[in-house]
Order: C-alpha cells, then sequence, then structure tokens
C-alpha cells in the first residue's frame, strides 16, 4: 500500500513544484544517507577539532560542541525526515541547512581573511534559520509573506555586514559565546575605518532582525490559527523553540537597539545560542509524534471498519483523525477509469486549497482521497487512511464476489428445482389426459359390453375385468398424485397438505395461518419437505403419534412446521443427512430458505422451514390463477 | 320430462365413451358438447339446459375449470344443474363445488361411469334440485375422521357415521331407507340425531345438510 500526491490533479503552479522536487530527488539520490551522514561526521569532527585548537577564543569548548551541533543535527534529523517523507522537501532543507554551517568553522580561524569571512557567514546561517523556520513543515515557502520576510532578512542584513566588514578593522562576534578572549583576529577585508558608519550599519541591521523575528512570529501565529488540525499539531510541536529563538533575538536586538551602552544580561544571548541549536529536534520531536498519531489512527480506523462501514459511513471515519471534514473518498469501479464518489457519482475533482492523493493497489490505482492541500504533509496519516480505503474496498469487493457466487448458485438451484416441477406437472397431465382418460373409456366399453352378454359367467368375468379397470385407475391417480398434486397447482399449500393428511394412516391435523397463495416454487417446495416430513412421522414417530402441519406467511416470509407427538429422536445421530433432511435442505435451499429439525427422544420431532418472499429470485413465478 | 344436457369434455375417447353411456337414456338428452370453457360457457347461455355435465379440468388451462364454470353459473343460471366428473379423488374439489351452495351440484369420479346407475341418478338428482358427492370422497373423509380423536363424532353409533356418509353423499331419506333397510321415519330420527350430536343445527333444508354434513366429514364445519 503506497499513497502518493497525484500533482497532475492540482493547478498548474504545482507544477513547477513538481519539477523542483523531482530534480531535488535526484539530487538527494545522487547523495546517498551514508555519503552525507559521513561528510556531516567529517565535517563536524574537523570544525571540532579547529574551533578546539584556536587560542583566542573564549568558550572554544562550548563553541566546538555548538557548531558540531549546527552540522550533525540538521543533517541527521535532515536524513530521518528524508527516509520517513520521501516526498517532503523538509528534510532536503534541513540537511543543506547542515551543509551550510560547514564554513562556520572559519570563525575558529585566526587568519585576517578567513576570521571576519566566518562572521560575515552568519548571514547564510541567519537565512537558513529563517528558511527553516518559515517553512515547516512543508518545506516549502509558501505564501507571499513569507517569501517577504526572507527576502527583507537576507537583504536587510547583507548591505550592512558587508559595510560593517569593509569599515572596521577588526570586526568581532556579536555574542559573547562567539567572542574573543581579549582581541579577536583582525579584519584583514577591512579597505577603512569609519566607526560612526559602522555603528550605524549595525543599528540598521538590528532594527531588520527585530522587524523580521516580529513578522516571522506573528506568521507563525497566523498559520497555527488557520490550520488544520494535523498542520497544528506539527506547528504546536516544532515551532516553540524557533518561536522561542525569534523571542530572544527580538529582545536582544531590541534592547541592543534602545540601550547600546548598557550591560546586556548575558543570559538571553546564551538563551538565543541554546534556541537556535536545538531548532531542529523540535522538528523531529514533530515528525515522530505525527507519526505516533498516525499509528494511533489507523488503529482507531482499522477497529472501526471492522463493523463493515459502507463507503459513505467510511469516509466520515476517516475525516475524524485527518481532521478534515472536506476530505471525500474516491474509488475505481472495475474496467472504469473514472473516480467514484461514496453516492457512486464521479467524484468531484478537488476544490480550491485541496489535494487528490491516489492509493495504489498492485501498481494500479485503487481508492483516491480529497483533502485539504495541508494534509499533504502529514503523508503517514494520509497512508493510514488510504490503507483503511483500500481495506474496505477489498472487504467489499470480496463481499460481492461471494454473494454473487451465491446468488448465481441459487440460481440456479431455483431453476433445478423449476425444471423439475415443470416436468412433474406435464408427466401428471399427460397421466391424466392419456392413460386416464383411456381406462374410462374402457370401462364405459365393458359396460356396455357388460349389458349386452347373455352368458353370466361371462357377465362375471367382464366384471372382474371392470374391477381391476377400476384399481388400475386408483393406483395411476395415486401414482399421478404423487408426482404432482393438482390440489397444489389449484387451490395451493393448505388444501394440498389437507388432501394428503386426509389420506394418513395417523391423525394429522393442518392448520392455516393465512398461507394464501405463494410463488409455484416456493408452494411446490414447502409441500414437498411437509410430505417428506410426513411420511418420516409416519414411519418413525409410531402408531400413537399425532402429526400438525402448520403453514403460513406474512408480507416477508412462508413458514411451515410438521410437528409429531411420537418417539422423537437424537437430532446429532441423524443430522448427518438421513430419512431425507439432505433432500429437504436441497428443495428448501432453492428457493432460498432454511429448514431446522429439532428433536429429542420420547419429546416428538419437529421440522421446521421458512423461505424469504423476496420475489427477486428468476423462476419464481406467480401462481397460475393469479392472473 | 326429458333433462336437457349441455357436455364438457375435451378428450376424445372420454367424450365418445359418455355420449354412448347415455345414448340409451331416454329422459336423457346430450343437446351439446363442447370441448373448452369458453365454448361450454357460451352454450350454455344459449342452450339454456336443465344441467351441465363437465369434465372438471379443460382447456385453457387444465385446472379446475368446471368448478368455476359452477360458480359462475351460480350466479348467472341458478337453475341450471352441474354435475363435475372428475380424475380427482380429492374432497378439497368436492368442497369447492360446494363452497356457494351444494344445490343443483354433483361431484362424480370418472369411474363411476362403469354403472349405468351412478351417472344418470347424478344428473336426475341435479335437475331435481338435489346433492351427489361421490361415495369414495365421502368414505376418505370418514376414513380421516374415524383415526381422528374427534370426541363428536366418536359419539356417532357405527350406524349413525354410516347414515352421516349417506348423507354427505346426497342420498334422500328414501334413498338411505331403501339402502341400509330401514323405515324412513327411523332414518329421520337417526339424521336428527346426528345432526343434533355434531351441533350442526336444523337439517331442514336437503341441500343444505348435504353440504353440512360433507364440510364436517371435511373437517371445515364451524
Amino acid at each position: 500500500v503506497t499513497a502518493h500526491t497525484d500533482v497532475a490533479a492540482v493547478p498548474p503552479m504545482h507544477g513547477d513544484d513538481a519539477l523542483r522536487e523531482r530534480r531535488l530527488g535526484r539530487l538527494s539520490a545522487l547523495a546517498s544517507d551514508e555519503v552525507l551522514a559521513a561528510t556531516a561526521i567529517v565535517a563536524a569532527a574537523l570544525t571540532v577539532w579547529v574551533t578546539l585548537e584556536a587560542d583566542f577564543l573564549a568558550h572554544p569548548v562550548v563553541l566546538a560542541i555548538q557548531k558540531a551541533d549546527f552540522i550533525l543535527g540538521p543533517v541527521f534529523v535532515g536524513l530521518y525526515w528524508r527516509r520517513v517523507r520521501p516526498a517532503s522537501r523538509f528534510g532536503p532543507v534541513l540537511i543543506a541547512y547542515g551543509f551550510v554551517a560547514v564554513p562556520y568553522v572559519l570563525q575558529s580561524s585566526s587568519n585576517s581573511v578567513l576570521f571576519p569571512l566566518g562572521l560575515i557567514w552568519e548571514l547564510p546561517i541567519y537565512a537558513m534559520t529563517e528558511l527553516l523556520i518559515l517553512t515547516f513543515p512543508t518545506g516549502r515557502l509558501d505564501g507571499a509573506a513569507a517569501k517577504l520576510i526572507l527576502t527583507v532578512g537576507i537583504l536587510g542584513q547583507a548591505v550592512p555586514v558587508a559595510v560593517i566588514a569593509l569599515a572596521l578593522p577588526q570586526v568581532g562576534a556579536d555574542f559573547s559565546l562567539s567572542a574573543c578572549r581579549a582581541l579577536c583576529p583582525e579584519n584583514g577585508l577591512s579597505v577603512t575605518t569609519d566607526v560612526p558608519l559602522a555603528l550605524r550599519m549595525a543599528d540598521a541591521y538590528r532594527v531588520v532582525i527585530v522587524a523580521v523575528a516580529l513578522a516571522t512570529i506573528v506568521l507563525l501565529i497566523w498559520r497555527f490559527v488557520t490550520g488544520t488540525p494535523p498542520r497544528r499539531r506539527a506547528l504546536a510541536i516544532g515551532t516553540p523553540l524557533g518561536l522561542l529563538f525569534l523571542a530572544s533575538q527580538f529582545l536582544h536586538q531590541g534592547f541592543m537597539l534602545l540601550a547600546p551602552n548598557a550591560d546586556e544580561p548575558a543570559s538571553l544571548e546564551w538563551l538565543i545560542a541554546g534556541a537556535r541549536s536545538l531548532l531542529w529536534y523540535g522538528f523531529w520531536f514533530a515528525l515522530i509524534a505525527a507519526q505516533l498519531f498516525a499509528a494511533r489512527a489507523l488503529r482507531g480506523l482499522v477497529a472501526e471498519s471492522l463493523g463493515r462501514p459502507s463507503f459513505r459511513e467510511l469516509e466520515r471515519l476517516v475525516r475524524g483523525p485527518l481532521g478534515d471534514p472536506q476530505l471525500r473518498l474516491g474509488f475505481r469501479r472495475p474496467r472504469s477509469r473514472a473516480w467514484v464518489d461514496s453516492d457512486g457519482a464521479v467524484l468531484a475533482p478537488p476544490d480550491e486549497g485541496q489535494s487528490l492523493t491516489e492509493v495504489e493497489r498492485d501498481g494500479r490505482p485503487a481508492a483516491a482521497i480529497v483533502h485539504d492541500r495541508q494534509l499533504s504533509d502529514d503523508p503517514e496519516l494520509l497512508q493510514a487512511a488510504g490503507a483503511v480505503a483500500l481495506l474496505a474496498l477489498e472487504n467489499a469487493e470480496l463481499d460481492a464476489a461471494w454473494k454473487g457466487s451465491l446468488r448465481e448458485l441459487g440460481d440456479s438451484r431455483a431453476r433445478l428445482a423449476d425444471a423439475s416441477d415443470r416436468e412433474r406437472r406435464k408427466l401428471e397431465r399427460d397421466l391424466h389426459d392419456g392413460a386416464q382418460q383411456r381406462l374410462m373409456a374402457v370401462q364405459i366399453k365393458l359396460r356396455l359390453a357388460q349389458e349386452r352378454v347373455e352368458d353370466e359367467a361371462l357377465a362375471q368375468q367382464l366384471d372382474a375385468v371392470g374391477d381391476e379397470a377400476e384399481q388400475a385407475v386408483e393406483e395411476l391417480r395415486n401414482l399421478a398424485h404423487g408426482i404432482y398434486p393438482t390440489v397444489l397447482r389449484d387451490y395451493g399449500l393448505a388444501a394440498a397438505l389437507r388432501a394428503i393428511a386426509v389420506r394418513a394412516p395417523i391423525p394429522v391435523d393442518v392448520t392455516d395461518e393465512r398461507v394464501g397463495r405463494c410463488p409455484r416454487s416456493i408452494e411446490a417446495a414447502v409441500y414437498f419437505c411437509s410430505t417428506e416430513a410426513l411420511q418420516n412421522a409416519i414411519k418413525h414417530a409410531g402408531d400413537d403419534a399425532h402429526v400438525r402441519i402448520t403453514v403460513g406467511s406474512n408480507s416477508d416470509t412462508v413458514g411451515f412446521a410438521v410437528a409429531d407427538d411420537g418417539v422423537g429422536m437424537d437430532v446429532a445421530a441423524i443430522s448427518d443427512g438421513g430419512d431425507g433432511l439432505i433432500g429437504m435442505r436441497d428443495r428448501i435451499g432453492a428457493v432460498g430458505g432454511e429448514l431446522t429439525l429439532t428433536s429429542s427422544p420420547g419429546a416428538g420431532t419437529c421440522v421446521r422451514g421458512t423461505i424469504p418472499l423476496d420475489g427477486t429470485r428468476p423462476g419464481v413465478d406467480q401462481p397460475e390463477h393469479a392472473a | 320430462v326429458t333433462i336437457r344436457v349441455v357436455f364438457g369434455e375435451d378428450s376424445y375417447i372420454a367424450r365418445e365413451g359418455i355420449l354412448r353411456a347415455l345414448e340409451d337414456e331416454e329422459d336423457i338428452e346430450v343437446v351439446a358438447s363442447c370441448e373448452d370453457l369458453d365454448s361450454l360457457r357460451t352454450t350454455v347461455g344459449d342452450v339454456g339446459p336443465d344441467v351441465v355435465l363437465a369434465d372438471i379440468s379443460m382447456p385453457p388451462d387444465h385446472t379446475d375449470e368446471g368448478i368455476r364454470l359452477a360458480d359462475e353459473l351460480r350466479r348467472t343460471h341458478p337453475d341450471v344443474g352441474v354435475v363435475i366428473l372428475s380424475q380427482y379423488a380429492e374432497p378439497v374439489y368436492a368442497t369447492k363445488l360446494f363452497e356457494a351452495g351444494s344445490g343443483r351440484r354433483a361431484y362424480l369420479l370418472k369411474e363411476r361411469v362403469r354403472y349405468r346407475g351412478d351417472l344418470t341418478r347424478a344428473l336426475r338428482e341435479v335437475a331435481d334440485g338435489g346433492s351427489v358427492i361421490d361415495p369414495r370422497i365421502v368414505e376418505l373423509l370418514l376414513a380421516a375422521q374415524r383415526r381422528r380423536e374427534d370426541s363428536r363424532f366418536d359419539t356417532l353409533t357405527p350406524r349413525e357415521q354410516e347414515i352421516l356418509a349417506l348423507v354427505a353423499e346426497g342420498l334422500s331419506n328414501a334413498a338411505i331407507a331403501e339402502r341400509i333397510v330401514i323405515t324412513k321415519r327411523a332414518v329421520e330420527r337417526h339424521i336428527n340425531s346426528i345432526f343434533s350430536k355434531l351441533g350442526l343445527g336444523e337439517s331442514e333444508s336437503f341441500s343444505r345438510r348435504v353440504k353440512a354434513a360433507l364440510l364436517y366429514l371435511a373437517g371445515q364445519a364451524g
């Protein structure tokens, strides 16, 4: 089961994204996890070594740890991110951050050109930090506000930093953490000495930092307020450290602006450095939380989908944990390329701000989720929802398949039973119309002959022949009745069962609970099962037994029961199908009904059957009189 | 007086046989023969016979056309009698035939044609307003009644049971008296006793008592 974002379904603006994404993908494929990790570790080790070796730094150990963390932290969190969310661009952004932080080590150089370059390198670091905060969790710089903030931040600092680097013979780190023990190395880049200009420039970039920090805080809060629940969850876990960093930056630079000569509390500077060093771990936690949440959501969805929800119910189930009330599910009909929604209509294309994610099965799209675009950056949840949708789809397909074969089987049984009934009716008619009529003619001719015969002995012989002919008529009649009872055809179940009861050698009561007329195939099935059960009662229930046959129907079912008060039997011993039980079950099963047999020694036997009157089964025709 | 009969029977063999059997009867005249329900119905309307002698099943459906026709005639031609000749020894057809009243109705099994008297007696009884049920049907019902533990039926003496069967067959008091060789008054006494024991009410009308007796035996009496 895989889920991927269907880019074709989203507006063209995202087409460029796709292109870029593919380019990034190729890049990251070249730089495998192992190569990147090894490179980062080597770079970090070098950084630590160089920093510890530098003799002019005030806090070489702390600085070494920090600079190593600036490489290893984002690279490893980025690698993990890329592994969990291969489609997300945030992983590559994090990895890029780590490698951008490598030249930072120049600050540990006492070389008069390299050291100021290391200081100038604060600018790319700053830009990348802003980029991380602004693009979390998507890796995309979404919205004009974010782009503006980043542009202002970069340009607003590039100019002052460049001027300062050119205008001061000696530049030092702004932070106490990077402070030099006594004097920082000389600035080999300076071309002149203009302290007032440098101070104005410093003020300028402080203003920019304060403004950018404030704007970023506002933007993050706005995103939180307007985000989907999964997006809010990600922001709530991933950005507090970023907010802390921005807030402390805001305070620090604001303080420097308002009181440039006062002693700034050192704790604020440490706070800035600390918060910035931990930034990526906040993102890491957010990713872990998303996975945990998706796992929990999946568990809940699977548990709920065990109740075989309809597609519409499933859609509702999925909406909850995904926090997207507009979410829609689509399914693909066999041999159709169009998506179908839970109502069976063609799935409407995604609205503004929505995306369509396809869920594949065996490499082919089998289900689709139309969802809030923000959810694309929570692929674990989408995958969970997709898996559940697929599960439900497969269940439905299996259901449909076995119901289909069951229906086919039932139809074929019904057709067989119907064909057999038809044959029986025809045979019965043939007997009556052919043999019986001819026997009657024989009897009439015998009588006429008898009347003309003078010879007494011959007359008696003719009489004996007449008796035999009459017996033949009787036997033929019983045979015909056994083949197909005309009473069943003409007057229905109750009358046909009474006709049987009249001839039974033991007392049989027939109770008619308004069975009326039923479809012919059902009448035939009930009749043959009842007579079979009655035969069993006559054979096994004992001479003193009474039998009660009850037939009845309501709007939904036809029911019958043949109960005796005879010796009964052990049901377990005959449930293998003795005494025509299999035949009865088959007969009732052919019309979609069920048969039960209850009995115990000394407590009589009862055969009971119910047949649904759904009227949908082909071959179930109306009684002949209905027309 | 000649009894004018319209005959309905779709089997050629049976039709020819019965026509020959009735040929010799001086007081019975078969005025028309039909082979299906529709023509029989039309002919009855055209000819206005005393009695319709009809096979129970005919075209178009070969089911119980004879009985359905009898039912129609009860409304359209109440004075026309109907004798049903049936191959079915099923009490239900007889009770269906009597459902709308047993007067001028007879249900005979086809093997009765073996005896000259049975068919002609039925035709005459029906023309006379009476009812006839084939003894085989009554016998079946009586046997079933005897198997049951019906307290009322058990209170009848064997002779009364015999007389009940004859009543159900449609025999008149005189005919019963002659059949079992007792006086007509004794028959009347027996019948009164039977009807009061079975709770069948008064038996003043002849045709009603046949129906009551038949329905009682068929187990459908109130």
